[in-house]
C-alpha cells in the first residue's frame, strides 16, 4: 500500500509546487520560494506518515493543522503574531498592486494558501479516492493567483503545472484501476503508467496464473 | 390512515459501457468540463495561461482519444463451468480461461452476472503474448433459476483513464441452478398389487424375492441379508446376493400441482425440491418415472440424460395461473400402464384432494403438501406426507417408513406404456 501511494504523493506534491511557483506573478522577489515551497512539501509528507497509522480524515486534518500552526510559527518566531501578520498580508492583497512586495506577511498569506490546497488535494487523493477532482483546489488556487497577478513567466509555470497535473492523473489512474477488483497475473509491484511502451514491454508473469472473486452487487 | 409499506423496487441492471468504440470515463468528462472551463474563464479574464491549460486538457483527452483508438482485444477467453449443473447450497464457480494475443498493457475485466445485477471486476497486469489467463469466481447458488453469465466485458483505457475502449471478449451465456435434491428412501416395490411373476411387459432385475433367478451379484450395502445365497457365498469367498427377474412395475407419475395461490415462496420450492428428490431417487433405483404439472407439462426423462432434463427444466419453473388440472387427472385416470402417482402441492385444497382419491384404484397415490391449508381437508386413506411443519425428507422418509408402499399395477397394457 504504501509502496503504492508513495508515487501518487510525489506527483501531487510536484503539481503543490508548480502552485507555489506560480506565486512569481503575484509577487516581486524570490524571497517566497522556500517558505511556499515547504508549505506545499510538508502537508503531503505529514500526509503521508499520517496514513501509516491511521487512515481518518479527521486526524489528518489534525494533523495537518497542527502541522501549519508549528510551521507558520517557526517561520513568524512566535504563534502570537501569526494573526496580524495574516490579516497585514490580506490588507496588502486588497489595496497594493501587483505584483506585491514579499513582506513576511505576503508570504505567510501564500504558506497558508499553498498549505491548505496541498492538505485538501492531499485528502481527495487518498481519503476519497479523487482523481481529477483532486487537481481543482490547485487549479483555482492556480486561476486565482494568475488572474490577480503578472504575466510573467507563465509559460514555464503553465507548462509545469499541466505537467504535474498529467503525471499525477496518471499515477493515480495506475494506483486506483486496481481498487476493487481482483488482480489477474503477478506483479512484483507498481508500475509507471506513462508510456505504452514501458506499459507493453514490462511484463510481470509468463506463467498463468488463476485469480477467484467475489461477485459483488 | 396507516400507510401502506411500498413494495421494493427491483433492481434495474446499470448501463454498460459502450461496446467497440472510444468513449469519455468519468474522469475524461470532468477534465473536459474543466477544460471547457479553463477556455472561457482565460478569454473572460484574459489569462493566456488558462487558455493554455485548458487547451492543454483538450489535447489530452485527444491524445488519449487516439491511444485507445489504435487497441484491439489482446485476449481470448473461454468460459466453464465447474461443475457443469449447479444445484441449490451447493457451491459452483465460473472460469474465464485463454490466452492474450499480444503483450497487453494493464487491462480491466468485468463479468456481468444475473445480466448485471451483480459483476465480478478483475484487472489483467500487462502480460506478455500467448501468456495463458484464468479468472474464477462464485456463483450465487442461493436460488435455483436461470443465472445469465456474461458477456465478459474486457475495458482499455489510456494511461491517464481519460478515455476507454470496451468489447465483449465472451458472449453471456446461460447457467441453471437445478432445484436442492434431497437423498430419499426410495420407495419399495413388493406387497399386494405386485404383477405375476411370468407376466408379459417389460422386466427388470431386483434383489427382491419377486421373480424367477436372474444371476447372482456382489453384496452391497443395504441389500437385504437374508437374499445372500450362501452357498455361492462360500464357494467364491464373497458375499454373493440373488437377483431375480421380475416384470417392471408401472410408471410413476409425479403430479405437481403449480397453481400460484396455493403456495407462497418458499412453499413453492420445497415442493420443487420435493418433485426433484422423488424422480431422482426413483430413477436411482431404475423405476419408470414422469413429472406432470397442473399446467399439463410433461417431463419423460429418455435415455440417460432423461433426469438432467426434468431436473433443468424444474430449475426455472415458476407458479402459475393456468389451471389444466382437470384434464390433466382425466387423462391420468385414463392412462394404462401407471404404477403410483405422487401428487405433489402447496396447501391441499378440495380440488387436489379429489383428484387424488380420484386418481386411487389400483394405483397408490400419495399426497405431499409443503403449506398448511387455511381449512383443513379430509384426505382419507390417501397417504399425506406433510413437508409444511417438518423438512420434506424428514417427513417423506418417515411416512414411507410408517407404511407407503409402491404397488404397481399389472395392467395388460402396461408393456404399451412408453418407457
Amino acid at each position: 500500500m504504501a509502496s503504492r501511494e508513495l508515487p501518487v504523493s510525489v506527483a501531487l506534491a510536484a503539481v503543490s509546487v508548480a502552485v507555489a511557483l506560480n506565486f512569481s506573478a503575484v509577487v516581486a522577489s524570490t524571497t517566497y520560494v522556500g517558505p511556499v515551497l515547504g508549505a506545499a512539501l510538508l502537508p503531503h509528507a505529514l500526509g503521508w506518515v499520517t496514513r501509516r497509522w491511521t487512515r481518518s480524515g479527521i486526524w489528518g486534518a489534525l494533523v495537518s493543522l497542527l502541522g501549519l500552526g508549528l510551521y507558520s510559527s517557526a517561520l513568524e518566531g512566535s504563534p502570537s503574531r501569526i494573526l496580524d501578520r495574516i490579516q497585514a498580508g490580506w490588507h496588502s492583497v486588497q489595496l497594493d498592486p501587483a505584483p506585491l512586495h514579499a513582506t513576511e506577511a505576503v508570504v505567510l498569506l501564500g504558506v497558508l494558501v499553498v498549505w491548505v490546497v496541498a492538505s485538501v488535494a492531499d485528502d481527495l487523493t487518498f481519503r476519497r479516492e479523487a482523481s481529477t477532482s483532486a487537481l481543482f483546489p490547485a487549479l483555482v488556487a492556480f486561476m486565482l493567483v494568475r488572474a490577480l497577478g503578472l504575466s510573467r513567466l507563465w509559460v514555464p509555470d503553465t507548462i509545469l503545472f499541466g505537467v504535474a497535473a498529467a503525471a499525477f492523473l496518471a499515477v493515480q489512474h495506475q494506483a486506483l484501476i486496481a481498487r476493487g477488483r481482483t488482480r489477474v497475473g503477478r506483479s512484483s509491484g507498481y508500475v509507471a503508467p506513462c508510456s505504452s511502451w514501458l506499459q507493453s514491454r514490462w511484463v510481470w508473469s509468463r506463467s498463468w496464473s488463476a485469480e477467484e472473486s467475489r461477485p459483488r452487487s | 390512515m396507516p400507510r401502506k409499506p411500498r413494495a421494493p423496487r427491483a433492481r434495474r441492471p446499470a448501463p454498460g459501457p459502450r461496446i467497440g468504440a472510444p468513449e469519455l470515463t468519468l474522469r475524461g468528462w470532468t477534465l473536459a468540463g474543466a477544460a471547457i472551463g479553463l477556455i472561457v474563464a482565460g478569454r473572460v479574464l484574459h489569462v493566456v495561461s488558462l487558455t493554455a491549460l485548458g487547451i492543454a486538457g483538450g489535447v489530452l483527452l485527444a491524445l488519449g482519444y487516439g491511444w485507445v483508438r489504435r487497441r484491439r482485444a489482446v485476449v481470448e477467453l473461454n468460459r466453464t463451468a465447474h461443475p457443469p449443473r449447479f444445484t441449490v447450497g451447493q457451491e459452483g464457480r465460473v472460469v474465464l480461461q485463454g490466452h492474450t494475443l499480444a503483450t497487453t498493457p494493464w487491462l480491466t475485466l468485468t463479468e456481468s452476472i444475473d445480466g448485471g445485477r451483480r459483476a465480478a471486476r478483475f484487472v489483467l497486469v500487462p502480460l506478455a503474448a500467448g501468456t495463458p489467463v484464468q479468472a474464477g469466481y462464485r456463483v450465487p447458488t442461493e436460488r435455483r433459476g436461470r443465472r445469465i453469465m456474461g458477456p465478459a466485458l474486457l475495458t482499455i483505457a489510456d494511461p491517464c483513464g481519460l478515455v476507454r475502449q470496451t468489447w465483449a471478449v465472451t458472449p453471456a451465456t446461460e447457467i441453471l441452478v437445478r432445484p436442492r435434491v434431497y437423498d430419499i428412501v426410495p420407495p419399495r416395490r413388493g406387497g399386494g398389487g405386485e404383477p405375476a411373476e411370468r407376466a408379459t411387459g417389460p422386466r427388470v432385475p431386483v434383489v427382491e424375492s419377486l421373480g424367477e433367478f436372474l444371476g447372482l451379484r456382489e453384496y452391497e450395502p443395504g441389500d437385504d441379508p437374508r437374499r445372500v445365497h450362501w452357498r455361492s457365498s462360500a464357494r467364491r469367498g464373497e458375499l454373493l446376493v440373488r437377483v431375480d427377474d421380475a416384470p417392471a412395475p408401472g410408471r410413476t407419475v409425479v403430479l405437481l400441482d403449480t397453481r400460484a395461490d396455493l403456495y407462497d415462496e418458499a412453499s413453492f420450492e420445497v415442493a420443487i425440491e420435493a418433485v426433484a428428490s422423488i424422480a431422482t431417487t426413483l430413477r436411482r433405483t431404475h423405476q419408470a418415472v414422469e413429472v406432470v404439472t397442473s399446467r399439463g407439462e410433461t417431463m419423460r426423462p429418455g435415455g440417460r440424460s432423461g433426469l438432467d432434463a426434468i431436473l433443468d427444466r424444474l430449475a426455472v419453473l415458476e407458479p402459475e395461473t393456468t389451471d389444466h388440472l382437470a384434464s390433466v387427472a382425466a387423462a391420468l385416470r385414463h392412462r394404462a400402464g401407471l404404477g403410483g402417482v405422487v401428487v405433489v402441492t402447496g396447501a391441499a385444497d378440495t380440488t387436489i384432494v379429489d383428484i387424488a382419491a380420484a386418481l386411487r384404484g389400483r394405483r397408490v397415490v400419495s399426497l405431499v403438501v409443503t403449506r398448511p391449508s387455511p381449512t383443513p381437508i379430509r384426505t382419507g386413506p390417501i397417504p399425506v406426507v406433510d413437508a409444511a411443519s417438518e423438512p420434506f425428507a424428514r417427513a417423506w422418509n418417515r411416512a414411507l417408513a410408517t407404511g407407503i408402499r409402491w404397488h404397481p399395477a399389472n395392467f395388460p397394457s402396461r408393456s404399451r406404456s412408453p418407457r
